[in-house]
C-alpha cells in the first residue's frame, strides 16, 4: 500500500503524536474511492434533498469527500465513517446558506398563505377548522414508520414544500437545529421562521393524511 | 338523536369559540411552542382548548408524529426513491480525489 500525505500540514498533528494515532485512525481507513463507492449515493441524496440541484449537489459531495481527505487525522473513530462524512457535507451546506441568505431576500411565505386560509374557512365559527379540512384520527401511526409504503409518501411530501420553506424545516425537524441557529445562518427573522415552519407542518400533516392515513383507511374497509 | 348530538356539539363549539383564541390561531401556538415556551396565559387559554377541540387535539398529537417521522426520514429513504450518482459521476469523484492524493 502506498503511503500518501497523511497530515499535509504539520502544525495540525505534532511530530512524535503522528507515529502513536497513525496505525489506529487512517491507514486503512484512506481509502476515498471507497467512500464514493460506500457512501456517495447517501451523500448525494443527504445533498439533493436540502439542496434541490444535482448538479450543485454532486459538487457539494466532491467538496465534502475533498474536505474529509485533507482532515482525515481528526477522523478518530468515534462515530461511523459515514455520520463523519455527512457531518463535513452538511457543514459545507450551511456554509453555502449562509452566504444564499445574505444575498437574497428570503421570502417563501406566500405559499401556503392561502392553504391555511382554507383549513379555517368556516362562516359560521371564524378561524375554527373547516369541517371538511379538520384533522381526522390516524390508525396505527407508530405502525406506519416501519413501512417502506409510508416513507415513499412521507419524502414525496415533503419534496413537494417550496425551497426555502423546505429547508427551514429540514434544517429544524430532520437536522434538529436551534431555531435561533437557523435564523443566523439563513439571515431570517424569529417571526419568519415561525411562519415558515407552522406553514410547512400544515401542508405536511395534511399531505400525509391524504396520501397515506385516508387512503389506508379506505383500503382497509374495503378489504 | 342524531340531531341532539349534533346541537350539543354545536353548543360545545359556541362555549370553546367564547373561551379561548380560534383553532387557526391555536395551532399556530402550538407549532410556535416547539421553538419557544409558550406565556403562561397562552399556555393555559391552550389548554382548555384542548380539553375541548378533538380536532385540534389531533392536530398536536400528529405534529409529534410529523417531528418524529422527520428525525428518522434520512435513515429510511427507500431504495426506489433514493437519488443515486450515476456512474460517470462516480468516476469523476474518484478521479478528482486520486488527483487530490498524488497532488
Amino acid at each position: 500500500m502506498t503511503s500518501p500525505r497523511l497530515h499535509p500540514d504539520p502544525a495540525v498533528v505534532p511530530t512524535g503524536a503522528e507515529h502513536r494515532v497513525q496505525p489506529a485512525t487512517t491507514g486503512p481507513r484512506l481509502d476515498p474511492e471507497r467512500w464514493v463507492d460506500e457512501h456517495g449515493d447517501y451523500l448525494f441524496h443527504f445533498a439533493l434533498s436540502r439542496l434541490r440541484d444535482p448538479v450543485l449537489a454532486e459538487d457539494f459531495v466532491q467538496e465534502a469527500l475533498l474536505g474529509a481527505l485533507r482532515s482525515h487525522g481528526r477522523f478518530e473513530g468515534r462515530s461511523t465513517e459515514r455520520s463523519w462524512l455527512t457531518g463535513i457535507l452538511k457543514n459545507k451546506i450551511l456554509d453555502h446558506f449562509r452566504k444564499a441568505g445574505r444575498e437574497t431576500s428570503f421570502t417563501d411565505l406566500e405559499f401556503y398563505g392561502e392553504e391555511e386560509g382554507r383549513a379555517f374557512e368556516n362562516q359560521a365559527f371564524p378561524d375554527h377548522w373547516n369541517a371538511a379540512l379538520a384533522p381526522s384520527e390516524w390508525t396505527d401511526a407508530g405502525g406506519a414508520l416501519d413501512r417502506e409504503e409510508f416513507w415513499r409518501v412521507f419524502h414525496s411530501c415533503s419534496g413537494k414544500l417550496p425551497e426555502r420553506t423546505a429547508r427551514v424545516f429540514i434544517l429544524r425537524e430532520v437536522d434538529d437545529m436551534p431555531s435561533d441557529e437557523i435564523c443566523a445562518t439563513l439571515g431570517i427573522s424569529p417571526n419568519n421562521l415561525w411562519v415558515m415552519l407552522h406553514r410547512a407542518r400544515l401542508a405536511l400533516r395534511r399531505c400525509l393524511e391524504l396520501n397515506w392515513f385516508a387512503a389506508r383507511g379506505s383500503a382497509e374497509e374495503e378489504s | 338523536m342524531k340531531g341532539l348530538l349534533k346541537t350539543l356539539r354545536w353548543r360545545w363549539i359556541l362555549v370553546l369559540a367564547a373561551l379561548t383564541p380560534p383553532c387557526r390561531r391555536i395551532v399556530q401556538q402550538a407549532s410556535r411552542a416547539h421553538e419557544e415556551p409558550l406565556s403562561g396565559p397562552d399556555r393555559f387559554r391552550l389548554r382548555i382548548h384542548l380539553g375541548i377541540c378533538t380536532a385540534c387535539r389531533r392536530y398536536l398529537r400528529q405534529l409529534d408524529f410529523l417531528r418524529e417521522a422527520s428525525a428518522r426520514s434520512d435513515e429510511n429513504i427507500p431504495a426506489a426513491i433514493r437519488a443515486r450518482l450515476a456512474e460517470d459521476a462516480k468516476e469523476r469523484l474518484k478521479q478528482r480525489l486520486r488527483c487530490e492524493r498524488v497532488g
